[in-house]
Parts: C-alpha cells; structure tokens; sequence
C-alpha cells in the first residue's frame, strides 16, 4: 500500500451526501509541506469549537478514536487532496467532510491486518464486514484510517465493507453514513 | 408593486419555461451591483476580474491560484571612473494567490409556504445574500490583515510568534517593539489590561500613519469602524480648529480625508471589531484581490419546494505583508498569546454568530404586546 495523490474517491453519487466545511483545529495541517499534513480519506472528529482534527492519536498505530478526546462517536471522512489550494486560501482552513447521507466511497487509507475494538474483532477480510477507524501506518506515514472491526466490539463502526481491496485494485470499497 | 405580488410572481416564474433562467439572470445582475458598494475590503483591494486563463493549476488537485511576481530587488551605487559596479543576479520573488467558494446558504421554501408573506421575502433573502458574502470577504479579510501586522511584529521583535502587547508589558522593563502594531495613547496610560476601547484621539491616527510613512512606504487609505470614528466628533476646537469645529457640531465630519488620508468607516463591528485601526497603502504595494467567478444565483422549483443560493468564487492575498499597520485603542492583549483572555473581544466572531438579529419579535418582545384570541 502507498499514498497516492487521490485516496479517496466517490462510487456514489454525490447530490445526496451533506458535504461540510469545517475549520482544522490545527492550521498546520493544511500545509502539503508539513510532514502530519492531511490527506484525503483520513477521518476525522470534530470538537466541542466546531472544529475537525483527526480522529486518532497519530503518535503511533493502533490507537483507538477514544483515546483522543470525547468527541469520536461520530467520525467523518475527509474528501480533501493533500495541499488543496481552496482549503489553504480561507483563514480557518475549512475542509470538506463527507458529513452526512449514506454514501459509499473507495479508499486506499487503510490497514487490512489491524483490528481494534477488543474481542471479536477481525481484519479486514470480508465483504459486509464493519469497519472502525484506528491510527495506521502506510509507508512510514501514520494516518487515520480504516481497520478492521466487528459490530459487537467496541470502537465506533464507520461503515461495512463492500469490495474487498483484494478484488478492486487495491481500493476498500465500503459504504458509510447515516441510515445504513 | 407590492411584496405578495413579488412572491406570486417568482413562484409563477419558476413554473414557467425559462423561467429559472430568467429569475437568475435578475437575481445575478442585482447582486453582482450591490457587491461593489458594500464590501470594505473592495475599498482597500478593488477586486480584479480574473479568467482560467490567467490561473495556473496543479497536479495534485483540481484547485486553482493565480502567480503574481513581486518587484525584484534593485540598487544603484557611487563609483569611480575605473570603477566597475557589483552584480545582481535577477530574482523576483513570486506568490500564489489561491480561489475559495464563499456561499450563502441555501434558502428553502414551498410555494404554499411563500403566500404566506407579504413583504418579498425571496427578493430581501437575495439582498441579503449579498450582504452575506460581502461580510465574509470582509471577515477573511481582517483574519489575513490581522496575521499579516502580528508576523511583522514578531519579526521586529526577533519571535516566532508576536510577543504580548498589553499594557503590562509596554509599561514592563523591556517593551515589546511596536513595530507594525502600537497600542493607542490612552490604552499606553490605561493603567490595567482590559478590553475597554478609549476614545479615538487625534495623535492614534497619525502614530498609525507614521508607522507606515516611516518604511519608504505612504498610508493611503485607513479602516476605522464607525463607532471608533463617532469619538472624532467630540474632538476640541485644539484639534480641529474653530472652522471644521463649527462644521462638525451642526453636520458632523463631512470629509472623505481626515489628516489628509482617505478613510474607511464600517458598521460591521462583528467583523471589525472597535478599538481596531489599520492603516494600508495602495493597493499596488499591498495584496490582490481576484474574482473567478462573480456572484452566481441559482434557483430551482422542485415539485412545491423552491430553493435558490447564491455564490462567487474569489483570491486574496497580503503579499506584501509589510503595507498593512494596526493601532489598538484597548489595553489588553490582543495577540494569539490571549494574555489576559480578552482576545475575543478583538478578533472577528464565528461565521455562524455573523448577522445576529437584533430583534425580539420571536421572543415577544415588542411593545405594545398584541395578543391574538
């Protein structure tokens, strides 16, 4: 796996979903040249100031969203290429998430052997399996991606598998949103 | 023509072949006119139109910036006839300046739902559109002017960030330099850090322009909000003299100068909040302002829901950071350091706290109170 210039990328249409921009907690995240910066697909929480920042600790992998801050129950995606000039032209650096509406997308941020939630939780290796989000570490670069999870595990489901990276390129097609 | 009718019309244009098309080319042309009069920041940077043409794009992603070249560095020198001169190797420093969406909402209504007023409503909500995207070209606006005068300050100070400016530390042992922001003459003389606004007093202003004159730039234009520029009006006949004294009690300031530089005064105190000056020069030396796309108004009848938005798409930059100064009329601090947590009181509010209402009537408060039975 490697990050590529797009991470994360619509199957479904795009009218539906509630997209919404909202401002990095952390400025510095915007900027392409600094080594956290963000990159498209990673999820993201946002705070009790109505601002987004990553989901998870990205010190190391592994980490669970609960370890951050109370805010993770819902989680978003971000639908924003690294160093996108429109996010780094407004003062607060708003960023588009993928906020709200059934969606199903294609993404490369994610960790097919990690599985977090305790008990019962398994890789990603099943179609319809749910998946969670957790830090992970794809070429040295420690992003918030997707893992695998089971529904009765603890952690927060984000969405259920639905093409497997083994069958699609290398992408992890899953649908996500509310409503599923 | 009256406001239901106005209604009823644009519910029956947008039944009508065409229709959508037509009351968007209206709600377009109206709005694009209204833009250029209100927005401060169309006063200090006129905006300039820009196609695809003039921008450049980038591998990475499907954004736009538009390159503008910085002058390039330039001397001359004193020698003798055998003399010869050094070299320059010629280099102009370039900038990105980078396009963002700013949107109003969007407005729904059903058509059952719109007979129910009698002022337009849908013609106030695209007025009011307008207003709405002006105030957050002005709100981006302050936030890069604001980074810009604090960068300067920390690099006059040899800091990373700007070091606390409050009264405190102007009346310490070592004073931060106020290089590019400077605390009022009544704030210096506060006596304590509080968020209290003094009164404008004749010498803030020219401090203001001397920040800038002094650095082989010109003052040309200055931001003031208009309750900062009320305290003018109680200025003595020692400032003012006995002519514009006499002028000033029967019809207040009626001059586009004061000291001799053009000013711009803004009732948008949620955005330039009071006790706020800056101070800029022209606009060649200071920044660009870029439209892509000028106001766009769409609008669209979906069975009885009718919804319409409107947006542009928009650059600006400080690209010359050093042609903006600032003079702060309160005490405390108002730098990121947030010294005396006051800082919310200086910098603009949240988006969503912008355009508050001022009245009560959802409430009930209005008087006398009419109870329907």
């Amino acid at each position: 796996m490697a990050i590529e210039i797009e991470n994360f990328r619509p199957v479904t249409e795009l009218l539906p979903v509630v997209r919404r921009d909202v401002g990095l907690e952390d400025k510095t995240l915007a900027d392409p040249s600094n080594a956290l910066t963000l990159v498209d697909g990673e999820w993201m929480a946002v705070n009790e100031n109505n601002r987004a920042e990553r989901a998870v600790d990205i010190a190391s992998a592994g980490n669970e969203p609960v370890a951050l801050n109370t805010f993770t129950k819902l989680l978003y995606p971000l639908w924003a290429e690294t160093g996108r000039f429109d996010v780094q032209a407004n003062y607060e650096k708003k960023t588009p998430l993928i906020y709200l509406g059934g969606y199903e997308f294609e993404t490369l941020i994610f960790d097919p052997t990690v599985t977090i939630g305790g008990a019962g939780g398994a890789a990603i290796s099943s179609i319809h399996q749910p998946v969670k989000v957790a830090s992970i570490d794809i070429g040295g670069k420690k992003l918030s991606g997707l893992v695998g999870g089971s529904a009765s595990a603890t952690g927060t489901v984000v969405g259920f598998v639905t093409r497997l990276h083994t069958d699609n390129g290398g992408w992890l097609r899953f649908r996500g949103g509310f409503g599923w | 023509m009256s406001g239901r009718m106005v209604n009823e019309l644009f519910n029956t244009r947008l039944s009508e072949p065409g229709g959508k098309e037509k009351l968007a080319q209206f709600g377009g042309s109206y709005i694009r006119d209204r833009l250029r009069e209100v927005s401060f920041v169309r006063k200090i940077l006129p905006p300039e139109q820009v196609t695809r043409t003039d921008c450049q794009r980038s591998t990475k992603h499907d954004t736009l910036v538009k390159i503008v070249d910085v002058e390039p560095k330039s001397r001359a020198m004193a020698m003798t006839f055998r003399g010869q001169p050094t070299a320059r190797f010629i280099r102009g420093p370039r900038a990105e300046v980078a396009f963002f969406t700013i949107s109003s909402e969007v407005f729904q209504k059903t058509e059952q739902e719109l007979l129910a007023y009698e002022m337009p409503i849908t013609k106030i909500i695209e007025e009011n559109s307008v207003k709405d995207i002006q105030e957050i070209e002005d709100r981006e606006f302050v936030f890069h002017v604001e980074a810009a005068v604090q960068a300067l300050q920390a690099e006059a100070n040899s800091v990373a960030a700007a070091p606390i400016l409050n009264w405190t530390t102007l009346d310490g042992a070592t004073p931060p330099v106020e290089f590019s922001v400077r605390k009022g003459e009544l704030a210096r003389a506060a006596g304590a850090d509080d968020a209290v606004v003094r009164p404008l007093q004749r010498k803030d202003i020219v401090e203001g322009f001397k920040l800038l004159d002094g650095n082989r730039l010109r003052c040309e234009r200055w931001l003031i909000t208009e309750v900062d520029f009320d305290d003018q009006l109680s200025w003595t006949v020692e400032d003012q003299g006995d002519k514009i004294q006499s002028e000033t009690t029967v019809d207040g300031y009626k001059y586009n100068t004061l000291l001799g530089r053009p000013y711009i005064r803004s009732v948008k105190t949620d955005i330039l909040r009071p006790g706020n000056l800056y101070f800029f020069t022209s606009p060649e030396f200071f920044g660009k302002f870029y439209v892509l796309n000028q106001t766009k108004f769409y609008i669209d009848k979906v069975a009885n829901m009718i919804t319409f938005q409107a947006w542009e798409d928009i650059a600006m930059s400080m690209i010359n950071i050093a042609a903006a100064r600032k003079i702060e009329l309160y005490s405390a601090d108002a730098t990121e350091n947030d010294d005396d947590t006051l800082r919310d009181n200086f910098i603009p509010v949240a988006e969503e706290a912008l355009g508050a209402v001022n009245n009560r009537v959802d409430k009930g408060l209005k008087f006398p109170q009419i109870v329907n039975n």
